[in-house]
């Protein structure tokens, strides 16, 4: 019986049922019960009543003015029948099936919000061309490029898409550039993608993603201290120094005075007052379900969520290689020398938000102390869901800087095992509340999905699904990626 | 004054068209100047005498004005005022042929007439006047048209009609261009194998103040436009024009672009008519139907219905080619906005789209040659019908577990139109979503459980059905 599993619930603004393993056979099994006969210690009996068990047979007994059923000492329970079919995507009236077609629907967004953008779909190069240099929007803003070693970045075409890919142990990036602190609640935007030429490889893509994005203060990077914007270096409650990480996807905290009390606008902000002491470094470790460890420090932290790797793969073909079929076939990319078969492809649509809010429950439930503090909240979700939730207690006297130097690094470190990754869209923007973050998330993230249909369908145009000589759906529903929110048999 | 020009010759002007040139007054000196210019009466050459003149009288046909477009023809005289170190203009016209009656008295020969400037200045002192002797040069011969520009097309339908037509544009970007008519081919094949020909005729003047046809510099800048209607949709057009004159010369061939709206800002080949053959397919292709569906919940939903009504109550879709149906909740504006649109049995659908059997339905197509069905969802979810589990009835008896229910359910329709040679048309489906969106087919039941005792199973069985999973409804798991 396949399993279901409920959780993943943390999808910003709603909380849903995610299906795991991407098709629907069974209901989902809440309840399990096991088949194998029980002694009397473990089993179902009803023991509300002062009437003995029998050894053998179950018998019919009263109990409280009830006629009940006293289970023997042992049980056997069989599954009877079948699980039946789980409905189709589509059915027809008539014997054939017309021609259906299927893509992501058109959305734009207004990008007066964003203060940069790097995307590809203007690379004019024809695939296998190299570079160093990926330059900004000039629509949005001009003259920043992140830069590597010298033909880091490979144009790539897949689908009719280009894009670029990060060379192995290569990273990109600029450091020290002016960057005036948003006065309002932030975000940054990655679309990005781990690719590995031989099957059943997702797993294997999670130790080799670390560091795959900073955006923090310039000041002493490399240390791995110091990336708040007022050069602090963090320390837990009891004043020593922790080791410092970045989150797999660091969005350093910029904070936002639009939270911060009169009081403190008038006093400024002096200390800051990390109640999580370790930052994940590794994407394994986030990965698993105990991603971060609790601590007893650990006062206002909630845990980061499940996320099945299941979820991310966009194609995990390892049965199949040998005999592709039209829904269960390699992605393929061009660099201008013939066509490469990437078995493991995963694309990842990463989110990242920095911003402040006033304490609530159970914030302050726990511990009234922490209301004289704001909270700084760091969040980070893959593919729509939360995988990194991160409160820091704020004390009213933290003194941070409007402008500062900044660095930027997107890295595919260390990039062995022949972890190949590639980059679509980079973007990071500021919004007015967080209400209104929340729907230019929604607008920015439908719109990546749009820009990059080609890559989430494998298709250079719509995608048909059904024609009049097959009724079988072409569409691999349980390797679909998890924007498509399609399920069905 | 100084004298530069004292004699001209006019320009060859055939019957029933006007010519002209300009003259320039240059004030070259230091005082503000008074230009008086005078013309004489028309002279003909021996020729032309009043026997053959209409009414026994010769016309004038040579004359003064300040603009081209206005003739006062008894003018006899223009005075001007020049500042110094400026300069001033007048035209002299030409519109032969006034004086004759008889078209079969009309012949080509000389005509004259003389000019007379003189001029004063503002202190007082004048100049000797200047003398220009102007010779108009008429003919009977007509000269071939030169080449039409702007040539282009504009779709001109609406859905109301059964047909379509196209809106042709074109003007006269020449001078001098001297014809009566235009000759319009409108080809279903680049080679203009078969062209439908029509000929459309320049409007003639009736007030006797210009020449029959255009103004006293042809037809420049005069622009033209005729609409063909009863074409056919989706058929390959393509269009050509040359202008013609009153003896069937034609000029040089202009090929059409075409439009989708009207006052198209135009390409420079297009406004200079030098757009290459055969010039732009002018096909026109059915608009599509726009429809948004908003509705927070619904279930069996009848696509199909839903159409039918917004068609005001037809299925008769032949001037168009798709339908666009946009789902979106009712209130986009609330934080989490969705619709959730659901299925009551396993043989229906959360979307459905079924003619129904008494309503046949009728349509035309578009690119590709189909009718597209297109439907957006906007945060929208959508579930099918979740299938009974086993159903126990004793011990050893049981129903077994019955399928899920699908998400959209659609109908393979043809259609064949009289109008179309009965060639069979068909529909498309489209669907796009947004990531917010949500498709769930419906879960097939489960498998049922029977637990006994270990040593007599016939005894006290307790029979525990298969799950049936109902639409999973959206359950807030943090505050339930």
């Amino acid at each position: 019986m396949k399993e279901y599993k409920i959780g993943n619930i943390n999808y910003l603004s709603q909380d849903r049922v995610v299906v795991s393993d991407g098709e629907i056979t069974n209901s989902i099994d809440v309840y399990k019960i096991d088949t194998n006969s029980k002694s009397i210690n473990d089993s179902v009996s009803n023991q509300a009543t002062t009437t003995l068990v029998p050894l053998v047979n179950s018998i019919a007994i009263n109990a409280n003015g009830q006629t009940v059923t006293a289970l023997s000492k042992g049980v056997t329970a069989k599954s009877i029948g079948t699980n039946a079919e789980s409905g189709k995507l589509t059915s027809i009236q008539s014997s054939a099936l017309p021609n259906i077609y299927f893509n992501i629907r058109k959305k734009s967004f207004d990008n007066t919000n964003l203060y940069f953008r790097f995307k590809t779909s203007d690379i004019s190069s024809s695939a296998g061309a190299k570079t160093n240099t990926w330059t900004s929007d000039t629509d949005i803003l001009s003259g920043l490029s992140l830069t590597g070693d010298a033909d880091c970045l490979i144009v790539t075409q897949a689908y009719g898409q280009k894009f670029y890919e990060l060379a192995s142990n290569k990273s990109i990036g600029v450091s020290n550039f002016s960057f005036s602190v948003p006065k309002n609640p932030s975000y940054a935007f990655l679309v990005y993608a781990l690719a590995h030429p031989n099957p059943n490889q997702t797993t294997a893509l999670f130790p080799s993603s670390n560091q795959i994005h900073k955006f923090q203060a310039n000041s002493d990077p490399d240390s791995d201290n110091a990336i708040y914007n007022n050069s602090y270096v963090p320390r837990n409650s009891n004043g020593s120094t922790v080791d410092q990480f970045y989150n797999v996807f660091s969005l350093s905290p910029l904070l936002s005075p639009q939270f911060i009390s009169e009081y403190q606008q008038r006093n400024g902000l002096s200390t800051v007052n990390i109640n999580k002491p370790l930052f994940v470094n590794d994407f394994s470790q986030w990965y698993k379900n105990e991603t971060v460890e609790t601590s007893s420090n650990n006062r206002i932290n909630t845990r980061p969520n499940f996320i099945s790797n299941k979820i991310f793969d966009l194609c995990n073909t390892p049965n199949s290689l040998t005999s592709p079929t039209a829904t269960n076939i390699p992605f393929i990319i061009n660099q201008n020398a013939g066509d490469i078969t990437l078995s493991t492809f995963s694309l990842f649509f990463v989110e990242m938000y920095s911003y402040l809010t006033l304490p609530t429950f159970p914030e302050v439930d726990y511990y009234e102390q922490n209301a004289r503090y704001n909270i700084l909240n760091i969040i980070t979700k893959v593919n729509g869901l939360t995988c990194y939730e991160h409160k820091i207690l704020v004390t009213p006297e933290l003194i941070y800087s409007n402008n500062i130097n900044c660095k930027i690094s997107i890295g595919n470190k260390p990039g062995s095992g022949g972890v190949r990754m590639f980059l679509f869209d980079y973007l990071h923007g500021t919004s007015r509340n967080v209400s209104s973050m929340n729907q230019d998330r929604d607008l920015i993230l439908d719109s990546l999905a749009y820009d990059n249909r080609k890559i989430l369908l494998k298709s250079s145009s719509d995608l048909q699904m059904t024609n009049n000589q097959n009724t079988s759906l072409r569409f691999p529903a349980n390797l679909s990626h998890p924007f498509l929110n399609m399920y069905f048999s | 004054m100084s004298t530069y020009l004292t004699g001209v010759s006019l320009g060859q002007v055939p019957t029933g068209f006007g010519g002209y040139t300009g003259v320039l007054i240059q004030n070259s000196g230091n005082f503000p100047v008074q230009y008086t210019i005078n013309i004489s009466n028309t002279t003909f050459d021996a020729s032309v005498t009043p026997t053959t003149a209409a009414g026994g009288l010769l016309y004038d046909t040579i004359f003064i004005s300040d603009s081209l477009d206005y003739l006062d023809q008894d003018q006899k005289q223009i005075t001007k005022t020049i500042n110094c170190n400026e300069s001033g203009s007048f035209y002299i016209l030409h519109s032969p042929f006034r004086t004759f009656n008889l078209s079969t008295d009309r012949s080509q020969g000389q005509e004259y007439a003389t000019v007379t400037i003189g001029s004063q200045s503002s202190i007082g002192d004048s100049d000797s006047n200047l003398t220009i002797n102007v010779t108009g040069n008429r003919i009977t011969g007509f000269p071939i048209p030169k080449k039409l520009g702007k040539f282009y097309a504009v779709k001109n339908y609406s859905e109301k009609d059964a047909s379509p037509g196209l809106a042709f544009h074109w003007s006269c970007i020449n001078n001098l261009d001297y014809y009566t008519g235009f000759k319009l081919e409108l080809s279903t094949d680049s080679s203009f194998t078969s062209p439908i020909v029509s000929y459309e005729y320049a409007k003639e003047n009736t007030d006797g103040a210009f020449p029959l046809y255009g103004g006293y510099d042809g037809f420049r800048n005069e622009s033209h436009s005729v609409t063909k209607t009863n074409l056919s949709f989706n058929q390959n057009y393509y269009a050509r024009i040359q202008a013609v004159n009153v003896t069937g010369g034609t000029g040089e061939y202009t090929y059409a672009t075409g439009y989708d709206y009207d006052y198209p800002i135009l390409d420079g080949a297009t406004y200079s008519g030098n757009h290459p053959s055969p010039g732009k397919n002018l096909m026109v292709t059915p608009t599509m139907l726009y429809l948004n569906c908003i509705s927070d919940i619904e279930t069996d939903f009848d696509l199909f219905n839903y159409i039918y009504k917004n068609n005001n109550n037809s299925a008769d879709f032949r001037n168009y080619s798709g339908i666009n149906v946009k789902f979106s909740p009712a209130n986009m504006a609330d934080e989490d906005p969705i619709s959730i649109y659901t299925s009551s049995k396993a043989s229906s659908a959360a979307i459905n789209f079924i003619p129904k059997s008494n309503i046949p339905m009728a349509f035309n197509t578009g690119v590709g040659g189909v009718f597209r069905l297109e439907l957006e969802f906007e945060n929208i979810e959508l579930f099918g019908f979740p299938g009974e589990g086993v159903q126990l009835t004793d011990s050893t008896n049981y129903k077994p577990a019955k399928d899920g229910g699908p998400v959209f359910k659609f109908d393979n329709i043809q259609y064949k139109d009289p109008s179309d040679n009965l060639n069979t048309r068909t529909i498309e489906y489209y669907i796009y979503k947004d990531i917010r969106s949500l498709f769930y087919a419906g879960v097939g039941g489960g498998k049922g459980l029977l637990i006994t005792d270990t040593t007599n199973e016939a005894a006290f069985p307790i029979l525990i059905n298969g799950s049936k999973t109902e639409t999973i409804n959206r359950i807030n798991l943090k505050n339930p």
